[in-house]
């Protein structure tokens, strides 16, 4: 036995404990340095930087030193930045594996803060440039000021006039084609031959010529009947065409009021136009908001919930680092891998102060059986009279998740936010109050949002000035307005629909000034266009005239037919 | 690299029992087919440190046997996970669990386990047959070794003169 054991291992055993040891002891602050930074850009997307870390043994906790999360959308601005963060570790479940973290303390947190170098990480950056969604197309938004009259009749082909032209050439063609008709039916020339030659039959004598007369006297009846039958198919014809033409000429004749009703209605304002001008002003700002939320919302659900599945009763969980697969079986007092109890969040805006708790952060919540909470409120902020913001983010139920999150902001000064800058409408808030109130719930991938906002004291402008433009003169007398958004659909696939006061108010207040352009603006174009149209209009009344003589030809000639039967 | 060769053919052709080297070659099978910085391997180094197992052995077999590790890693994962999910070892695994130690040796790791269960059923036969090969390498392989071209242009070269070095040192290991 005493050949089997080498009693100075136990020292050489000790000495090699021991500079383990050291060595951990002086690397591990710059491993959890790495790991954080690694861990946390992988993440978000973009780099993590942590200044220092610190780790202590008695009592066990960890404090970090500046720590910045870039803004993966604005590599050279950090989402936050947190002077200090302090946390105190449960050793027991550490050797379980499991990071505990009863307490934890974040002071200096400043939102949107610069960076002195880019944190984008390119592996990222080409995975984002892919999915990127195609540049959204302006919103185009209707003519909201009138023209003058001189350059809508400049650009615009009154159809009128064209129509009037091509009656006159129609017209006149056909004239000259019946005039040609007329030219080839028996006319008085021919009428007169008949009547001499009747004459002449009726004027024979003898039995001989008696006989003669009256067998020449039945073919003569017979010539004179087929060019009858031929001028009456003539004035049939003629007379419909006629028809046609009088139809045509009425057309005609009212073309050029047609002109100014479609020109009216082009380039004036309705009141009803601006019955969804508020989608166009809130509509993009609570579009991007949303997306924006929702992108961080997919972004945290890693820290809300990790992937599972169950395997032969038990569950197989991928470790967030390592390799293989982690099992898991029944604790007798279940612990998730990773929790911080508490945290005590400090945040510093440009405003003042604003705090909050947040509880249970930890990717398996149905371990602990609690959900993640948070509740921040400030207040007597600048420019801000109250703030406050809480949440419920319930993953305790892995089938059914539900998030609800509530906003509620009061007193918050407006000054010039812009709301459209569209070029025909440059609509700003000059300044006013807001009041703004916010209740989100995602459950099981479901959202369903309800947004608020209250406008007062508000002062729109245009800028620059259009004096002439309705909507302009509206906002002039707009000092308040709401707005209510209310999003539904999935996470992926969500619809937002926007209804404000505004609309009616801007409806209403700008009847009055629309209708008085519109109708300035109507006679105007009333005396441009018959000035316009009166020559080629009348031009086609007197080649109807030309036309209907023919008619009087024709009605002579059958008159003088008949009259020799 | 060269040093623990010649080391090792110090260690082969001394006098060093069979036994003490073959522990050595397979502590370091266990150390090396499981991920390094598990708990149990701390015990593996007690046991290097404390039997008599020859540390040249050892470290040249923790080389080995890691290099070997990367390639079988997805084997020992499918294995630990079969084992793991077993329905029959079930009690087994859900009382370790519970026990602050066991955690801490992350034996419900798949790899781990099935690293560890592997280098623990070749542990034995690998020391019965590494005893056995030493001993027929010194009874018929040594004598034709030495006199062979190869021992005579090897005995010449530089892993020679460290081996050499290292015997006019008289190291006890």
């Amino acid at each position: 036995m005493k050949s089997m054991i080498r009693w100075s291992g136990l020292g050489l055993f000790a000495v090699v404990v021991l500079l383990l040891g050291l060595f951990f002891y002086f690397v591990v602050d710059g491993m959890i340095k790495r790991t954080i930074e690694r861990q946390g850009s992988a993440l978000v997307g973009a780099q993590v930087d942590v200044g220092a870390a610190d780790l202590s043994f008695f009592p066990m906790g960890l404090r970090l030193s500046r720590l910045q999360i870039t803004n993966p959308d604005a590599p050279l601005r950090n989402i936050v930045e947190i002077e200090q963060l302090a946390m105190s570790l449960d050793p027991l479940p550490l050797l379980e594996r499991k990071i505990i973290i009863e307490e934890m303390t974040a002071t200096g947190v400043r939102p949107d803060t610069a960076r002195q170098t880019s944190g984008a990480l390119p592996e990222y950056a080409a995975a984002e440039k892919e999915a990127a969604p195609a540049a959204k197309k302006g919103v185009k938004l209707p003519t909201l000021q009138i023209p003058d009259v001189k350059d809508v009749l400049a650009k615009e082909e009154l159809t009128s006039v064209a129509l009037a032209r091509q009656y006159q050439a129609q017209v006149k063609a056909d004239t000259a084609k019946w005039q040609q008709r007329l030219a080839e039916l028996p006319n008085q020339n021919k009428m007169a031959e008949y009547r001499e030659r009747l004459s002449k039959i009726k004027s024979s004598s003898g039995l001989a010529g008696v006989v003669g007369g009256a067998t020449e006297l039945v073919g003569l009846k017979k010539e004179i009947q087929a060019d009858l039958e031929r001028l009456q198919v003539a004035q049939k014809e003629f007379n419909e065409a006629a028809t046609s033409y009088k139809k045509g000429l009425a057309e005609v004749q009212s073309a050029p009021q047609q002109d100014i009703k479609r020109l009216v209605k082009k380039y004036s304002l309705s009141p009803e136009g601006l019955g969804h001008l508020s989608s166009l002003f809130f509509g993009a700002k609570t579009g991007g908001m949303v997306e924006q939320a929702l992108a961080w919302y997919e972004k945290m659900q890693p820290l809300l919930q990790r992937r599972k599945e169950k395997k032969a009763g038990t569950e197989v969980v991928k470790p967030l680092r390592g390799e293989g697969v982690m099992v898991r079986f029944q604790e007798e007092a279940p612990l998730p891998d990773f929790l911080i109890r508490h945290i005590d969040v400090s945040v510093l805006l440009e405003a003042g102060g604003f705090g909050g708790t947040i509880k249970n952060v930890t990717p398996d919540q149905d371990r602990l059986g609690e959900p993640l909470s948070f509740a921040f409120s400030g207040n007597d902020l600048q420019g801000l009279r109250a703030i406050t913001l809480d949440g419920v983010l319930d993953h305790v139920n892995t089938a059914q998740p539900r998030d609800s999150v509530n906003l509620a902001i009061n007193g918050y000064a407006v000054n010039n936010m812009v709301l459209s800058s569209n070029e025909s409408l440059p609509v700003t808030i000059a300044s006013g109050l807001a009041d703004f109130m916010a209740q989100a719930v995602v459950a099981q991938r479901q959202v369903n949002a309800q947004v608020q906002a209250q406008l007062t004291s508000a002062n729109f402008a245009i800028t620059p000035v259009q004096p002439d433009n309705a909507i302009s003169q509206a906002l002039a007398d707009v000092s308040k307005a709401g707005v209510k958004a209310r999003v539904t659909g999935t996470v992926d696939d969500y619809q937002v629909q926007l209804s404000s006061d505004l609309d009616s108010l801007l409806k209403e207040a700008a009847g009055n000034a629309i209708k008085s352009q519109t109708a300035r603006f109507e006679q105007q174009l009333q005396e441009s266009i018959r000035a316009k149209t009166e020559g080629p209009v009348a031009d086609a009344a007197d080649s109807f005239g030309d036309f209907s003589a023919l008619a009087e030809e024709l009605k002579a000639r059958l008159q003088a037919g008949r009259l020799l039967l | 690299m060269l040093r623990l060769i010649a080391k090792l053919l110090k260690v082969l052709n001394s006098d060093a029992q069979p036994g003490q080297i073959s522990l050595g070659f397979c502590l370091a099978m266990v150390a090396g087919l499981t991920p390094l910085l598990s708990l149990h391997n701390l015990l593996v180094l007690f046991l290097v440190c404390v039997l008599r197992a020859n540390l040249a052995a050892f470290l040249l077999g923790l080389l080995l046997f890691t290099g070997i590790a990367y390639l079988f890693d997805p084997l020992f994962s499918q294995l630990g996970l079969a084992l793991l999910t077993a329905p029959p070892l079930h009690s087994l695994w859900a009382g370790l669990y519970n026990i602050s130690l066991f955690r801490l040796e992350n034996f419900n790791n798949s790899i781990v386990m099935g690293s560890l269960a592997v280098s623990l059923v070749l542990f034995f036969p690998l020391y019965l047959l590494t005893n056995l090969l030493i001993r027929k390498y010194r009874e018929h392989v040594l004598r034709w070794v030495k006199k062979s071209r190869l021992m005579q242009f090897f005995m010449a070269s530089k892993v020679y003169r460290y081996y050499q070095n290292v015997r006019g040192l008289g190291g006890a290991l």
